[in-house]
């Protein structure tokens, strides 16, 4: 985040009057000993904890080196909810890429600006809705002679035998299909953003050499709009990797496996198992992932900046 | 860095006009345009619309006909939700209040102090805050719920005040500091020219100037904990404390074959963000386009 107060930076607070340092410690004081106990220590016990025994809190336990993430590695569950993960991460940045731009694309593309704000402000006004209320209701959607299966039945097709979720061979599918059409939310507003900076010569410039529609969209706005295109890539991929609110309300991680990701595990090996120790090893395993994909962002943040400037 | 920015929804900015470029068949392309994302609102939108249309039928109206609107309409529903769910609520808008008090107050003295101060150790701590934003919440979860039990704030609304203070207050002091040092000296100087005290610097000055930014930071932290499901559903295992997600989590599992008063509890849960939202937007849309630069 460095680069974003640089401009900011360049003139410095200037010293006031002097005040007694203790005053000032005062007031970053309260601010900085709440991540100190409530950020800090958990985010580094956790390094610890995953390299005990930890079962109930509050009961002895040891150190035990590496064993937990010996026993995670060679957790058949474990390694498939890898494979899981990655195809929900896989879908979720398929679609939170190329879902938004379209639509943004659409609204850049009328006339009115009434109609503009219209649309923007009522997809993001889904924001608000409780996730749990739209997952809830995708699992009656899915479910057995549910609205799906209604809609299979009148154009033909098979439906689910027992319900999507409930199939071991649909249940992960379905899981990506919620939320379906997708449309809803910050990365309509990321795009348009990106779009309403261009140069309105450069569009120009294309219709007079005859570039319109989709054309125009995938040769030149995609371009002008790179900087977006990676922001969303990689908010999607941090989303998915530690996801697991539809594990939570709907699967629990089955059925048999089939849905599980190393996020719900956790939560499973902590909260239902009691394993504190093995749970905080998928949690350091998690982050260290996620670090990662935050580092490639750095590489990039400078140029999704450009559209944090609205110019 | 918001304010420098023109905002983002500007009614009828001068705006390139795109239409232009369309050439001759605009009109029907916008239609088209119009059409497709009609289609898409409402695909979006329609389970809410049908939580709505569930909340008002009957067992029976639910097994005959449960996906469309069937009448008569049976508000019963919602006086059954509502007896169950309305002390969630009450708990929620304790739990959210105290935890945006204590964020707004903690991140605004910590944003003063480190954009209008130089004192030393001023940019460690503040890189130290900022860093925080890339630990994800995976990595602490279940470490802080051992912490947390440890402080016996389980079953508590700390359990959730304090985590969500120090959660919140990390992204907020980002943005505070900026807007902190973009207040102008002057108004510092003519204060203390007057003899103000670095409380009264704090209080008359620096906050008035950030209450803009203030506005965009609570907004989108009450978003958030109002709809927090996973950690409070941990933190708090007894109904009397619970908060509303969690609250309609455990009504979701009393009411499987009882679906009528259970989407009546989803709706009545999702209006209190819905009226909010009805004043609040333009601050709402601020914040979610700072908040896509928070990993």
């Amino acid at each position: 985040m460095a680069s974003t107060d640089a401009p900011v930076a360049a003139k410095p607070a200037k010293p006031l009057r002097r005040q007694p340092l203790w005053i000032i410690y005062g007031f970053v004081l309260p601010a900085l000993a709440l991540a100190l106990v409530f950020d800090y220590y958990p985010a580094i016990s956790g390094l610890y904890l995953s390299m005990t025994n930890t079962m109930e809190v509050g009961i002895q336990s040891q150190f035990v080196g590496l064993t937990n993430y010996v026993a995670l590695f060679t957790s058949s569950i474990f390694l498939n909810s890898l494979w899981h993960m990655l195809v929900l991460a896989g879908a979720g940045m398929i679609i939170g890429t190329v879902v938004p731009l379209l639509v943004a694309e659409m609204i850049f593309h009328l006339a009115s600006g009434r109609w503009r704000y219209v649309y923007r402000l009522a997809f993001l006004a889904k924001m608000l809705v409780p996730g749990m209320v739209i997952v809830e209701v995708w699992g009656y959607m899915l479910s057995v002679g549910g609205l799906l299966d209604r809609i299979c039945q009148f154009l033909g097709l098979p439906g689910a035998q027992t319900g999507w979720l409930v199939d071991q061979h649909t249940a992960l599918p379905a899981i990506i299909f919620i939320g379906f059409p997708w449309v809803a939310g910050v990365g309509i507003l990321i795009y348009y953003a990106g779009l309403v900076a261009i140069d309105p010569e450069i569009l120009d410039a294309a219709a007079v050499d005859g570039s319109g529609g989709l054309h125009r969209v995938l040769n030149v706005d995609v371009p002008l709009v790179l900087g977006q295109v990676k922001l969303t890539v990689i908010l999607s991929a941090i989303g998915g990797f530690q996801g697991y609110f539809a594990q939570f309300l709907l699967t629990q991680g089955g059925p048999g496996w089939s849905t599980m990701v190393p996020g719900y595990y956790m939560y499973q090996s902590a909260f239902i198992n009691g394993d504190m120790g093995l749970a905080s090893a998928v949690g350091v395993f998690l982050f260290v992932l996620i670090f990662s994909i935050t580092l490639i962002n750095m590489k990039y943040l400078r140029s999704s900046q450009d559209f944090a400037g609205q110019r | 860095m918001i304010a420098a920015r023109e905002p983002v929804l500007t009614k009828a900015g001068p705006l390139p006009t795109p239409a232009k470029v369309l050439g001759k068949h605009q009109r029907g392309m916008r239609w088209g345009l119009h059409s497709l994302l009609w289609i898409l609102g409402i695909l979006e939108f329609y389970p809410m619309v049908l939580a709505v249309f569930m909340s008002l039928k009957t067992n029976t109206q639910y097994y005959l006909h449960p996906f469309s609107l069937t009448f008569p309409l049976d508000f019963a529903n919602y006086s059954q939700a509502f007896a169950v769910i309305w002390h969630f609520i009450l708990n929620s808008v304790a739990v959210v209040s105290i935890s945006l008090a204590g964020t707004l107050l903690v991140s605004t003295m910590a944003g003063f102090a480190i954009g209008r101060y130089r004192f030393p150790g001023r940019d460690v701590v503040y890189y130290m805050l900022i860093g925080l934003m890339m630990v994800p919440g995976v990595l602490t979860m279940v470490p802080l719920f051992v912490l947390i039990s440890h402080f016996h704030m389980v079953d508590s609304w700390w359990g959730l005040v304090f985590p969500y203070i120090a959660g919140g207050e990390i992204f907020s002091i980002f943005l505070l500091r900026q807007f902190m040092m973009g207040i102008p000296q002057e108004l510092f100087d003519a204060a203390q020219v007057d003899g103000a005290t670095i409380w009264q610097e704090f209080w008359h000055i620096a906050l008035p100037s950030v209450m803009p930014i203030l506005g965009v930071i609570a907004v989108n932290h009450v978003v958030g904990w109002w709809n927090d499901l996973i950690w409070p559903s941990i933190v708090l295992t007894n109904q009397k404390w619970m908060t509303l997600m969690p609250g309609l989590y455990s009504f979701t599992g009393q009411n499987q074959t009882n679906v009528g008063p259970l989407m009546a509890g989803y709706v009545i849960g999702s209006i209190p963000l819905v009226i909010l939202f009805m004043f609040t937007s333009r601050l709402f849309i601020e914040g979610m386009n700072s908040g896509a630069f928070k990993l």
